[in-house]
């Protein structure tokens, strides 16, 4: 059982199913790709490794590198883009979800449902017990191993299993992102743009724009012809510290999220040439969550590991993202990792304290607040997923879970068959 | 040069920034650039009009500063 469609989770259901797993998939909203769909993130970040030149080259091989491919393939992303020292491949949110559901319906071991919230999770000795509710109806359901995807680790705590979360005050900013519409095309060419950022600075020195909508980030996506904005927001207010894991929190950021876009786009339309027939065309479900919770794993990897980029025997993937923290909206603070190897992360951290049956893909993994800040994005959850998928599937034929059973399983599987 | 290296959020650890330094190579995202417009308007006291900001004239920390040097005189 997987829980949670996002990149890890997806990527976790359709490695396991291609083991030959009978797999059930269970998310929330009605469409795969978390973040890069639900939240409108709309840049795939960690699936290239960093390097000089512009070259694309992929970090991991296997699930991310196949559904990258498929992304360009069915026209749902641009080119890879250089962006500094990294690379990113900016997609349409609409066609991921598009990309994920041919991928998976492509695999018949794989059940997904969604609309559906984990109720229960309860591990005996022979498998994992759990149940689902979906609009008012419990069905109870048992597995032979189980993947935490959720981001949150809801299937971890549901369990009694362990996690830890940095302080509100230090935690990871949330993004809100919004898509815009009814501008043309060149009003974000290049000096066009700064005419933008001029504008949102004087909007916010006259108090005609609120604090939050400095760093409005603005991005094209060239296949889609679409444009969407980000803004970083405190998530604080007053006394209350940010809490990704309140609904008061949660819903406050998202009533914030929307309140900005109306005024931003409200302001642009009368100062900025080519703005005046401007609108938002969608807000997200759900604001973007960089950080909540994280798992206690075998193996706990910490931020100093990443930045040496040490080696492990039991290494799964490799994090090729440097770590991006956001603990301000005002901006990242980067630490690049030494050399041109990209770091790597153990099955360790994957594999939940005192089970083995119970793992953890995606940005809720055994990792420190800093190493979070690097494994959080899109293109290491879906290694950390097929990795953890193909251990699950290992694991529900009782058989022994190794990096290397994982490494072999992977050389075969990469593929659909 | 200060400000903008703060501004720039360290993006190569134990680099320097040169003055003829390509500040969009060097990582000036639309935060970084926002919060440099803000301070250098309220630091210099001047104002930067909106046909000052180009890419030409906030490409490096020396563009900057005759761009700066033009306004306050």
């Amino acid at each position: 059982m997987i829980a949670g469609g996002g990149s890890a989770g997806m990527a976790a259901g359709i490695m396991a199913a291609r083991q030959g797993a009978k797999t059930l998939l269970l998310e929330r909203q009605g469409m795969l790709g978390g973040m890069a769909t639900t939240a409108l993130v709309h840049s795939v970040c960690g699936l290239y490794r960093m390097r000089e030149d512009a070259k694309a080259v992929y970090a991991n091989p296997g699930f991310p590198e196949e559904f990258a491919s498929a992304l360009l393939r069915d026209r749902h992303a641009d080119a890879p883009t250089k962006m500094g020292r990294l690379m990113v491949l900016p997609h349409h949110p609409t066609g991921f979800a598009q990309t994920a559901d041919q991928i998976a319906q492509g695999e018949s071991n794989l059940q997904i449902w969604f609309h559906t919230e984990l109720t229960r999770v309860e591990e005996g000795t022979e498998g994992v017990e759990f149940e689902w509710s979906c609009r008012g109806t419990q069905v109870r359901a048992c597995a032979r191993s189980i993947v935490d995807a959720s981001g949150d680790g809801t299937a971890s705590v549901l369990a009694a299993k362990a996690t830890e979360q940095t302080s509100g005050s230090k935690l990871q900013r949330p993004a809100y992102i919004f898509g815009l519409a009814g501008m043309p095309f060149e009003a974000f060419a290049e000096d066009n743009r700064l005419r933008v950022v001029h504008a949102i600075v004087e909007g916010v020195r006259s108090g005609a724009l609120p604090k939050a909508a400095m760093g409005a980030q603005f991005r094209q996506i060239q296949v889609s012809q679409e444009v969407f904005c980000t803004v970083d927001l405190s998530g604080d207010q007053g006394d209350s510290l940010y809490d990704p894991l309140h609904p008061a929190c949660l819903s406050r950021i998202d009533r914030e999220g929307r309140e900005i876009a109306g005024r931003l786009v409200e302001y642009l339309r009368t100062k900025v040439e080519g703005f005046n027939k401007c609108q938002v065309s969608q807000f997200p479900a759900r604001a973007g969550v960089r950080e909540s919770r994280r798992v206690i794993t075998e193996h706990l990897l910490t931020g100093d590991e990443l930045m040496r980029a040490q080696a492990f025997p039991d290494a799964i993937a490799n994090a090729a993202w440097p770590i991006e923290l956001r603990e301000t909206a005002r901006g990242p603070k980067w630490s690049y990792y030494e050399g041109e190897e990209p770091p790597q992360i153990p099955l360790g951290s994957l594999q939940v304290k005192g089970s083995d049956r119970f793992f953890v893909a995606g940005r809720c993994l055994g990792a420190d607040h800093r190493a979070q800040a690097a494994i959080r994005v899109m293109g290491t959850c879906m290694a950390t997923g097929q990795a953890v998928g193909i251990a699950a599937a290992i694991r529900a034929e009782d058989k022994p879970v190794s990096a290397e059973a994982i490494g072999k399983a992977l050389e075969c599987r990469a593929e659909p068959t | 040069m200060v400000m903008v290296q703060e501004q720039l959020m360290e993006p190569d650890e134990g680099e320097e920034l040169e003055s003829t330094d390509n500040l969009f190579e060097a990582g000036l995202d639309s935060m970084a650039l926002m919060q440099l417009l803000l301070m250098i308007q309220d630091r210099f006291a001047v104002t930067i009009p909106a046909s000052e900001l180009n890419r030409k004239n906030i490409s490096t920390v020396r563009s900057i500063a005759l761009m700066i040097q033009k306004q306050a005189t």
